[in-house]
């Protein structure tokens, strides 16, 4: 049976383009496309691990560099744009708190969030 | 009569406070178009109650001022992310401009591209060895070499003209810093002689309008210090502005090339690698035009010594034998063998076609320099394939800056729209757009950690990949 992050990632899509996707997908804030590519990156891991194929992949991991470079850039900058959004949305929340007079939180968020439901490892 | 008096007093506040408050409307919607201007609100106190006979009558309000709708963190991740883009766009300008230094061969013609000029030389000593003594085809391996070393001269001059624009266009970028920080300590000072313990309003808007300037210019990082002051201090932590006094940038020169200086420190690499217009300007200069034109000497050092070694190691028409002497000026030392590249032959005849001692008709040396084309003589390279893999990496460096370029810009934009976002809609849409932001970072980041683990996986079996 073919593994899911084939099936998902469909034949002939290279490693390099997995991590554009991911940096463009990030840059959009597309969660849904997010999580799915971090499902087959975590197939595509043990499907390695386990077969041994990472001799396979290694030049395509070479000519992936500068793309992991830059969404390791853009992975930096979001999570430092995601606390300063979650930080005015604590005061906006705080605010409207003491403006029905009671304190209590507005709206459903919740600082931790959910976690994503990716992957197994 | 005490409480007609109160009265009038309270209607009289009243009407003070909203005059007041229409002054702040006022101001707002006259500023409306001002994009440094920041949003105020009318800020209200309670007066003290009025006591008659034990009986406290409320006295009203006082509009006390304007309050900025700002925020300093945001402020500050805006003008960081604008240092990061600004860097990135700086960047890819130039190496635009470098690339487009290596014309490549189209359609319409070859005119410029060394890889044909490079191929066209030495197939110039293939059509020679058919006819050794022919002078046509002798005139022709001259001006094949001509031609080539004339546009990788031609390319290293662009190189270095390059360098000295980028050059003056730092030079010019550190004094608009040096305007800007001037300006920032002044207004220092006068926010913390006139607001030190609250919001500053328009003299807030003009500091904030002068650091994001900065941001497009340079790196820095900002301390706020006691009276409502700021200091600047370059990412690397020289410091460029303390609260009401400015440290200038200087400049010098250094090896040929403008250094920058803070308080005696030079801080050209820190520039560099700070950010801002600066930093890219900088690592065009002093990172990706050297590694170019390092290429190109090499390329330009290894065609002249090597051909000139063959011609020296013949017999030319003239009879020399071993001393036919140099087709190209010969380079003393690797660099600026580029630009200094020349055919110094004049003569065609002295072209060593005949193997030493050989005669006139022989072909054996025109044959040993033909052979250098497939030969590994440069970097381990042959001469084409080594100027191949050049232009290929000035390729893939403004390929990397366009992606980065790109998506650094993209990241502003995302943290604009998600601050406006915030602002815009009620709080539980707010809540859905942040918890769409944190699935996304948190999945992308699981991504990245796995294919780094990968990567990781690969390093153990000898192969370079990590990104750290």
């Amino acid at each position: 049976m073919m593994s899911h992050w084939r099936v998902q990632l469909r034949p002939g899509v290279a490693l390099r383009e997995i991590v554009q996707q991911a940096t463009a997908s990030l840059l959009a804030m597309d969660a849904e496309r997010l999580e799915e590519l971090a499902r087959c990156c975590a197939d595509l891991n043990r499907d390695l691990q386990q077969n041994g194929q990472i001799a396979e992949v290694a030049a395509e991991l070479q000519r992936a560099r500068s793309e992991m470079e830059l969404l390791r850039r853009i992975l930096y900058e979001t999570r430092a744009n995601f606390m300063v959004i979650s930080r005015l949305q604590a005061i906006r929340v705080r605010n409207a708190g003491q403006m029905t007079g009671n304190g209590a939180r507005v709206g459903g968020w919740s600082g931790s969030g959910r976690e994503a439901d990716y992957g197994d490892n | 009569m005490g409480t007609i008096s109160s009265a009038l007093s309270l209607v009289d506040s009243a009407l003070n406070a909203d005059q007041a408050a229409l002054d702040v409307v006022a101001n707002n919607v006259a500023n409306a178009s001002n994009t440094t201007y920041t949003r105020q609100v009318p800020n209200w106190e309670e007066n003290q109650p009025i006591y008659l006979n034990g009986v406290a009558y409320g006295a009203g309000v006082t509009m006390t001022g304007g309050v900025s709708q700002r925020d300093n963190v945001l402020d500050q991740r805006l003008q960081q992310q604008t240092q990061s883009s600004s860097s990135a766009s700086a960047l890819l300008t130039a190496l635009n401009t470098i690339q487009s230094s290596f014309p490549v061969a189209s359609g319409s013609g070859t005119s410029g591209d060394i890889g044909t000029d490079i191929t066209s030389f030495f197939n110039s000593f293939t059509q020679l060895e058919s006819n050794p003594s022919s002078n046509p085809l002798r005139q022709q391996v001259l001006s094949s070499a001509a031609t080539l070393a004339g546009d990788i001269s031609s390319v290293a001059t662009s190189l270095n003209q390059q360098t000295a624009s980028l050059d003056q266009s730092a030079s010019t970028v550190a004094s608009q810093v040096n305007s800007l920080t001037t300006s920032l300590a002044q207004v220092n000072l006068q926010i913390q002689a006139l607001s030190p313990n609250q919001d500053a309003g328009t003299l807030e808007d003009q500091r904030q309008s002068d650091l994001t300037k900065l941001s497009q210019l340079i790196g820095f990082n900002q301390i706020r210090t006691e009276n409502n002051g700021l200091s600047i201090a370059t990412t690397a932590g020289q410091l460029l502005v303390s609260e009401g006094a400015s440290v200038q940038i200087t400049t010098g020169t250094v090896n040929g090339v403008t250094h920058f200086f803070a308080g005696g420190t030079d801080i050209t690499s820190a520039l560099a690698s700070g950010g801002g217009q600066i930093g890219g300007l900088l690592t065009a200069r002093d990172q990706n035009i050297p590694a170019a034109l390092t290429s190109l000497d090499q390329l330009a050092y290894g065609i002249s010594t090597q051909i000139n070694t063959v011609n020296n190691a013949g017999t030319d028409l003239a009879g020399n034998n071993g001393n036919a002497g140099d087709i190209f000026n010969a380079p003393a030392q690797v660099a600026g063998s580029a630009e200094a590249m020349v055919v110094v032959m004049t003569n065609p005849d002295n072209i060593a076609a005949a193997g030493l001692g050989k005669g006139v008709g022989d072909d054996s040396n025109a044959v040993a320099a033909a052979s250098l084309a497939t030969s590994t003589i440069i970097g381990g390279e042959t001469p084409s394939n080594f100027y191949s893999n050049l232009v290929s990496t000035v390729g893939d460096s403004v390929s990397s800056a366009t992606n980065e370029n790109t998506a650094l810009n993209a990241s502003v934009t995302q943290l604009q729209s998600q601050v406006s976002a915030l602002s815009g809609v009620n709080l539980d849409e707010e809540a859905s757009n942040m918890q769409q932001f944190q699935r996304s970072y948190q999945a992308a980041s699981q991504a990245f950690t796995i294919l780094n683990t990968i990567m990781a996986a690969a390093i153990n079996m000898g192969v370079e990949t990590a990104v750290s």
